[in-house]
């Protein structure tokens, strides 16, 4: 029972974060864009598509998850994603660049990025994402430690 | 398991592509330029007024080291009395001076106001499209 309210909550908070994030920055690609070539990392043509793909796999990717549909593929973006910006904004930090994430669009005030701020969520982001892999996969795992249990142990002897 | 997961992500990555594709298709056709805000020049003109031209980064210090057009000279309006004897070295009564901020924003226009009034430069022109319009193709 505790499990399963943790999973709801850890589901429903994750998938309405990603969802949430991905319809800021559809509302407004073009500032999307400029977030992301900021970083310096991608070359401008490769810019353009991630300011166009990346918001939409997050809505898909969480509403994936809020429904349980696709649920192992949710999941599994979400981690992928919240690596990629765990790595981005550490680089951009290290590099000391005075930027706007872009993580939530332009909500809220336009100003640099606080990056232990962001380093924190996207860490939180990405261990949600392993708690609730490891949760839907927990079944399979159970199977495995019977298995290995049921060959290992000797089936108890009653004395009569 | 592994192919489920692989499986799952690329339905996922299609279902995302399609109103991707539709959102670049209208976003990423050439657009008309639009239309200059009084005291704003173009890139295109600002370049062919060069070497006559003292470029002035207000943008923050942080962002004019790590890129910014070769020769601008850094000042904002928190830096201001720090970094105006570095301007007033640059500077060259032949020379027009352009301000740049990141796309839009009041750095630019600040900074250029000030020159204007407070330091009685002329002529002044502020970068349609910001630092932007310089990182564009």
């Amino acid at each position: 029972m505790m499990r399963r309210a943790f999973e709801l909550l850890l589901r429903l908070g994750l998938g309405g974060l990603f969802a949430f994030a991905g319809a800021v920055k559809v509302r407004d690609p073009e500032a999307f864009f400029w977030d992301v070539h900021h970083f310096d990392l991608t070359p401008w043509d490769v810019s353009i598509g991630i300011a166009m793909f990346l918001p939409w796999v997050e809505i898909a990717s969480g509403i994936a998850l809020i429904s349980r549909k696709l649920y192992l593929g949710a999941i599994a973006w979400c981690a992928l994603m919240s690596t990629i910006f765990l790595g981005a904004i550490s680089i951009a930090w290290a590099r000391g660049l005075d930027i706007t994430c872009g993580c939530f669009g332009r909500v809220g005030p336009e100003n640099a990025t606080n990056y232990p701020q962001h380093l924190a969520l996207n860490g939180a982001m990405l261990g949600a994402a392993i708690l609730l892999g490891l949760l839907a996969l927990r079944p399979s795992a159970l199977r495995i430690v019977d298995g290995a249990r049921g060959a290992n142990e000797r089936p108890e002897v009653r004395s009569p | 398991m592994i192919g489920r997961i692989l499986r799952e992500s690329a339905i996922i990555a299609v279902l995302a592509a399609l109103p991707a594709g539709v959102m670049a298709w209208q976003h990423l056709q050439v657009k008309p330029e639009g239309p200059l805000a009084p005291g704003e020049v173009r890139l295109s003109e600002a370049k062919a007024w060069e070497p006559a031209v003292l470029w002035v980064d207000a943008r923050s210090p942080a962002k004019h080291a790590h890129r910014t057009i070769p020769g601008a000279v850094q000042i904002d309006p928190e830096n201001w009395e720090e970094r105006i004897p570095a301007l007033l070295d640059a500077w060259d009564p032949d020379k027009r001076i352009v301000v740049f901020g990141d796309r839009e924003g009041d750095a630019a226009a600040t900074v250029a106001l000030r020159l204007r009034e407070e330091m009685q430069l002329s002529p002044v022109w502020m970068l349609h499209g910001g630092f932007e319009a310089w990182l564009r193709p």
